[in-house]
């Protein structure tokens, strides 16, 4: 075959595939694009091809096209979230792929890219499906429950060793039935990136030590040793208390499951800056090809539990989810019978550090959509002499009055000892101004109420992207510049 | 003896917890929707247990109105509601809500909780 016939047959198979394809060249020109991706931008050929990236993406500006373009260069190819509008106006999420395609001084870039929209619509059906069908369950299940226990505990009469036996079985499938649907529930909110941390300054040695404090009594009666390894002062961060909570519970929960003599340990160190803490036990362990599958959900890896308890398959999968929405790493090290090592990392972090990373993240939303920004801090500063309960209780009040004031699903509010940080994406300056005055108004009062004026003063400052601060280093240089 | 009205839609959900109550000595009145709960709370009872999903006016409104009348904001309410959302147990404590309770809850602690509820209320009275 000759190379015209080829390219004629490639070009054929090209046109004919579902996957949209375009071909750019470095000034962001369209040079080819086949039915997919005509269908997919509403546009004939003819259309497409005298037109720009720039015509058929609602975000793209000059600056970051360059940059882009760099980033083609350098790696040849890379992948992104991208959004485009097609010639009849429809603005639609895409995954897109990028190849960098090189002869000789020519430069051009492959593109595929995926509309993403009939996806999310159904990742939000899914979670509006799971939610509501775990909220149905609880009523029944709580009937269920209630009329067990009210026979176990003799409530309805006389009940003969063997009922309660059976009873007590019962109860036990009702009780992990209500951990399966919580557990799905969370599953749900992670997969659909719903899950949202509630974080506040911990001590994390303190914690490690109140959650092995719970395991006591089980570890008395399996005769197992719990121990702990932590460093002598205190490990602070900034992360969400009863989520991290329940990834220990959960790591200790499984090492007492799959340990028969030996330990049970929780150590705690601080490495490269990052909060490590590893559980590790002395039972069976995992083998070694099983170590990646054991995040996945719904995996069991055959291993029968020391107690025989059945697990749900989820728990794992739900502390990888915790810790990655805390920017951390969760690993497990092991071989078949040697125990297992299960890791995580959490950067260690103060209520500021995790705001301004946020804020970065949807700033950086908001001028990719040429949409405003605007964030509010909230300071409590003690008069002279004020005590400490003083500020704690007005820090509480005015988280309250934030919350109540704000009160949009997209605002984001973080709580320090004496800050609260409030981020509300699509808001411009004077609507926040508002939102601050409104929160300053409520607070005078209240504080008057509870007589706490004298003891404390409110600050507060409201700094809006890109009204008052063109650029994002602009915005944030600007807004902790008097905290 | 004290005095609990339950407000619930449900026939079932309501008989097993006055089954409970009324073994532990207390009076039991029983409301089958949040406006009927609005009447019967009039009647002053020590203690309010609520659903949040009902006919008519739910829980989170019931909560409110009965915390800004003055006849009955004295009166601890315990909402008792399949809503397992941190969020939703916020927004319940902004209603007014003296305990939260998700379902399935242990029964040990909602009457720990009743106990405890009844005992400062009277302490204060």
């Amino acid at each position: 075959m000759d190379a015209a016939m080829n390219a004629k047959l490639a070009a054929f198979a090209v046109d004919r595939i579902d996957e949209p394809v375009l071909w750019m060249d470095s000034a962001a020109r369209l040079l080819y694009a086949n039915a997919a991706a005509r269908r997919s931008l509403a546009s004939s050929a003819d259309e497409l091809l005298s037109r720009t990236l720039f015509d058929i993406s609602p975000d793209l500006t000059p600056d970051m096209w360059r940059g882009l373009w760099k980033q083609i260069s350098a790696q040849g190819h890379f992948e992104c979230e991208f959004s485009l509008r097609a010639l009849d106006g429809r603005i639609f999420a895409v995954d897109m792929s990028v190849h960098l395609f090189q002869s000789g001084a020519d430069e051009r870039a492959c593109v595929f890219f995926r509309d993403i929209e009939e996806h999310k619509r159904l990742q939000q059906l899914k979670e509006e499906f799971v939610s509501t069908v775990s909220h149905e369950l609880r009523t029944p299940m709580t009937i269920i429950r209630e009329g067990v226990s009210q026979v176990i505990e003799g409530l309805r009469g006389d009940v003969t060793p063997d009922q309660h036996r059976a009873l007590s079985i019962a109860l036990t499938g009702i009780d992990r039935l209500g951990r399966i649907i919580n557990e799905l529930l969370d599953v749900s909110k992670i997969d659909a990136g719903k899950m949202t941390l509630r974080r506040e300054r911990i001590d994390f040695t303190s914690l490690v030590r109140e959650v092995c404090g719970t395991f006591a009594l089980r570890a008395r009666e399996r005769h197992l040793e719990i121990r702990t390894h932590l460093p002598e002062k205190p490990v602070e961060s900034f992360v969400d208390r009863d989520r991290i909570i329940q990834v220990l519970t959960n790591l200790l929960g499984n090492a007492f499951k799959f340990t028969e003599t030996g330990y049970v340990q929780v150590s705690l160190a601080v490495v490269n800056g990052d909060v490590q803490c590893t559980v590790e036990d002395t039972g069976m362990g995992i083998p070694r090809e099983d170590l990646a599958k054991v995040f996945n959900k719904f995996e069991q890896l055959g291993r029968v539990s020391v107690t025989g308890e059945k697990g749900t398959g989820l728990g794992l999968s739900i502390c990888q989810g915790i810790i990655e929405l805390h920017h951390g790493r969760i690993w497990a090290e092991s071989a078949q019978g040697k125990g297992a090592r299960f890791l995580f990392t959490l950067p260690q972090e103060t209520a500021r550090d995790v705001f301004r990373r946020d804020l970065t993240d949807r700033l950086t939303e908001a001028a990719a959509d040429g949409a405003s920004l605007s964030a509010v801090w909230f300071k409590i500063q003690p008069i002279d002499g004020a005590p400490p309960a003083a500020v704690e209780s007005a820090i509480e009040l005015l988280e309250n009055l934030v919350h109540k004031h704000s009160g949009r699903k997209t605002d984001m509010i973080t709580r320090d000892t004496q800050t609260i940080f409030l981020g509300m994406p699509a808001t411009v300056s004077k609507e926040a101004a508002r939102v601050a005055e409104k929160v300053r108004g409520s607070f005078a009062d209240c504080v008057t109420r509870e007589g706490l004026d004298h003891q404390v003063r409110l600050s507060s400052r409201v700094t809006s992207f890109p009204e008052g601060a063109p650029s994002q280093e602009d915005f944030l240089r600007q807004h902790f510049a008097e905290l | 003896m004290s005095k609990i009205l339950i407000i619930d839609d449900d026939p079932n959900g309501r008989e097993m917890l006055r089954f409970r109550l009324q073994k532990a000595g207390y009076e039991v009145v029983e409301a089958a929707d949040g406006d009927d709960g609005l009447l019967k709370a009039l009647r002053r009872p020590d203690l309010v247990l609520m659903d949040v999903r009902m006919p008519k006016l739910d829980g989170w409104q019931l909560c409110k109105s009965l915390k800004t009348e003055p006849r009955t904001k004295h009166i601890p309410i315990i909402m008792l509601t399949g809503c397992s959302q941190p969020i939703q147990e916020v927004y319940g404590r902004e209603c007014g809500a003296d305990g939260y309770l998700t379902k399935p809850w242990d029964s040990a602690q909602l009457m720990q909780m009743i106990r405890s509820f009844l005992s400062s209320t009277k302490d204060a009275a």
